[in-house]
């Protein structure tokens, strides 16, 4: 295992123990934590789908209308040199800009894509004609980037990155409404990160050092899953494993948090396979599905962490929870033995907690992974950062991320500064630090999906200057990289090159599919 | 406000319906019943889109977005009842859509017997 965080004293490790060691006899208590949970907003009490999604987009105007004016005011004030005519010309609505006056606009964009998979498209393939093959990047040299409000829209040009942008993020822009109907845009700013609560317990971060260890993408249940890396990392995290610094380590591991994904596509593929073929009652008697098989894995695995460690559970893209985000948490009634233990909590897909101080918020992926398919940015980092400095965490939502149609809020709007901004089920780890205009700076960390990597990420809580680093639980005696993610990442590669406007042959981009073809001997029907 | 068009006919502008002074009109006026003021209330898109959602709880979310919505409405929601159909937006009831689209499809089928020489 490499580690930057600390460093294991070589001459303990393996060395028999003598009788005189105190430290061999010493218990490690695990440190507590204070903790508050705030996903609570994320929860969805009564059901109600009969709305449109036009109220998001208007709840999400009208409550970030005001930070972007701030932020207007605070970008073109000063620039335009003592002429007050941007500050005072913020137009409440788009109607009210006129042909040739200069002034600043706020609403949300729209991007015109013609690669964005549509329904009509999806009931095209009922009348047998072509759908569109799946691509890594739906991104076209034709989108057209629009802005709206609910009075009207402008299409922009001008200075704007288009390419970069999503549908459903808010902008304040300065520039020029032309005949014709086109703003010409001269600056472009953003609501910006939010503005950062008073933490409490500033006095108890220097008492000592307390980490949180990020995981995702477990694949429970899947053919090729490494069993040996899971054991070490449960082994690791109990104490288990390594020599006596290590225990004394882990015992200052404050929490687990699993982010998403913790069961394999794998089954829900071979669900649908297994429902095609017709079965006789007498095949089907034994038959349990895989999905079953893997949450009791998973309930095994957590049983495990569990007995020494709170564990906080995220739902993501592949686990039993709803489609629709935010994502409820996973029922705890799959999960018998980790329940018996009282410490472990499943929580809501978009996750917000407070732990020893620390503000923690992410998402299990599914964000930045709709990002990368409609822009043109390949750095997941800088999609993450992004939507930080559009303070709003699932922008393409509802568009092209299926969210729940609330009617009069936006619980994705971020209110206050998070410390720690993450995301899981990335392919690699990266992180980095964004600083705001009040001075608050966050880390941003991208969780590197465990199947692929067998990697976990550390966090040493220190409010807003937490650092981070990654863990391997690596299995080959070579640092050889794992085929699988080689594979993964060269099919991401080959669709970005691709996905640029043509209609190109079919092509598998699904990282998963072809994991299964390297690996599946059993017959395909 | 509302007003007269060419034909007699009253004609609501949509936009900003509710002016600074209201209650004070230059002309006399017939007072506006309650539900051309619920009426105007869903037409003014200044509070959001009003399809699906019910009168009271789009007033409410006006006033949390601090968008000034009229006290009037919610006085006249209130009195009658949050389960009454004052609290729905006038043109979307279920049983009103159903009979429109119905006489919809009527009509065609018979346009379409006719060209065809059905009987």
């Amino acid at each position: 295992m490499r580690n930057r965080i600390y460093m294991a004293e070589p001459e303990e490790f393996l060395c028999r123990p003598t009788a005189e060691d105190e430290a061999f006899r010493k218990t490690h208590t695990r440190s507590g934590c204070s903790y508050l949970n705030l996903c609570e907003r994320f929860r969805l009490r009564e059901r109600n789908y009969v709305t449109q999604y036009a109220h998001i987009y208007f709840t999400r105007l009208e409550k970030m209308r005001p930070y972007l004016e701030n932020a207007a005011a605070r970008e073109w004030a000063q620039s335009v040199a003592g002429n007050e005519v941007c500050v005072k010309n913020v137009k409440k609505r788009l109607l009210e800009a006129e042909v040739g006056e200069r002034c600043c606009i706020i609403g949300t964009l729209f991007k015109k894509m013609e690669l964005k998979p549509s329904i009509l498209k999806e009931i095209s393939t009922s009348h047998h004609l072509l759908s569109q093959p799946p691509r890594a990047k739906l991104t076209s040299s034709s989108d057209q980037l629009v802005v709206e409000d609910s009075s009207q829209r402008f299409p922009l040009s001008g200075n704007i990155p288009s390419p970069h942008l999503v549908t459903g993020v808010l902008v304040a822009l300065l520039g020029t409404a032309m005949r014709g109907g086109v703003f010409e845009v001269e600056d472009y700013t953003f609501a910006g990160l939010p503005s950062r609560e008073e933490s409490v317990e500033t006095e108890e971060q220097e008492e000592e050092e307390r980490y949180v260890l990020l995981v995702s993408g477990l694949g429970m249940g899947s053919s090729w899953c490494d069993q040996l890396s899971l054991e070490m990392f449960v082994d690791y995290v109990t104490g288990q494993l390594g020599g006596v610094s290590d225990q004394r380590f882990c015992s200052s591991l404050v929490r687990v948090i699993v982010a998403g994904n913790s069961i394999t596509p794998e089954t829900s593929k071979n669900a649908e396979r297994q429902e095609k073929k017709p079965h006789a009652r007498f095949q089907t008697r034994n038959y349990s599905a895989d999905t079953v098989e893997a949450v009791k894995e998973m309930d095994n695995f957590l049983a495990q962490l569990t007995s020494c460690v709170p564990v906080d559970l995220m739902p993501g893209a592949n686990d039993p929870a709803n489609y629709q985000l935010p994502q409820q948490p996973l029922h705890l009634c799959m999960f018998p033995r980790a329940r018996a233990t009282g410490r472990l909590s499943s929580l809501t897909n978009p996750y917000h907690t407070v732990i020893g101080g620390t503000v923690f918020m992410g998402c299990s992926g599914q964000n930045v992974d709709d990002i990368y398919k409609f822009s043109s940015l390949t750095d997941r980092l800088e999609i993450l950062e992004n939507t930080l400095q559009w303070r709003h965490m699932l922008p393409t939502s509802p568009d092209t991320l299926n969210c729940y149609p609330y009617q009069d809020q936006d619980p994705f709007i971020m209110n206050t500064c998070p410390h720690v901004y993450f995301c899981g089920n990335q392919p690699s780890f990266q992180s980095g630090r964004i600083t705001g205009c009040d001075g608050q700076s966050v880390l941003t960390i991208c969780v590197p999906s465990f199947d692929l990597t067998h990697s976990a990420v550390l966090v040493r809580l220190r409010g807003g200057e937490s650092e981070v680093q990654e863990i391997e639980f690596g299995t080959s005696l070579s640092h050889a990289p794992n085929p699988h993610l080689e594979a993964v990442l060269k099919m991401q590669k080959e669709g970005e090159e691709k996905g640029e406007g043509d209609g190109g042959q079919e092509s598998r981009i699904e990282g998963e599919m072809t994991l299964l073809h390297l690996m599946d001997d059993d017959d395909d029907d | 406000m509302t007003s007269l068009d060419e034909h007699g006919g009253r004609q609501i502008r949509p936009g900003k319906i509710f002016s600074e002074d209201h209650n004070k009109p230059a002309v006399a006026v017939t007072p506006r019943s309650e539900e051309r003021v619920l009426e105007e209330f869903d037409l003014d898109y200044a509070f959001g889109p009003s399809n699906g959602i019910s009168r009271l709880m789009r007033w409410e979310r006006a006033q949390r977005l601090c968008l000034n919505p009229p006290e009037e409405v919610r006085r006249i929601i209130l009195q009658h009842g949050s389960d009454s159909k004052y609290n729905e937006r006038y043109v979307e009831s279920a049983a009103s859509s159903y009979n429109s689209l119905s006489c919809i499809s009527l009509y065609c089928s018979l346009w379409n017997r006719h060209i065809s020489g059905i009987k």
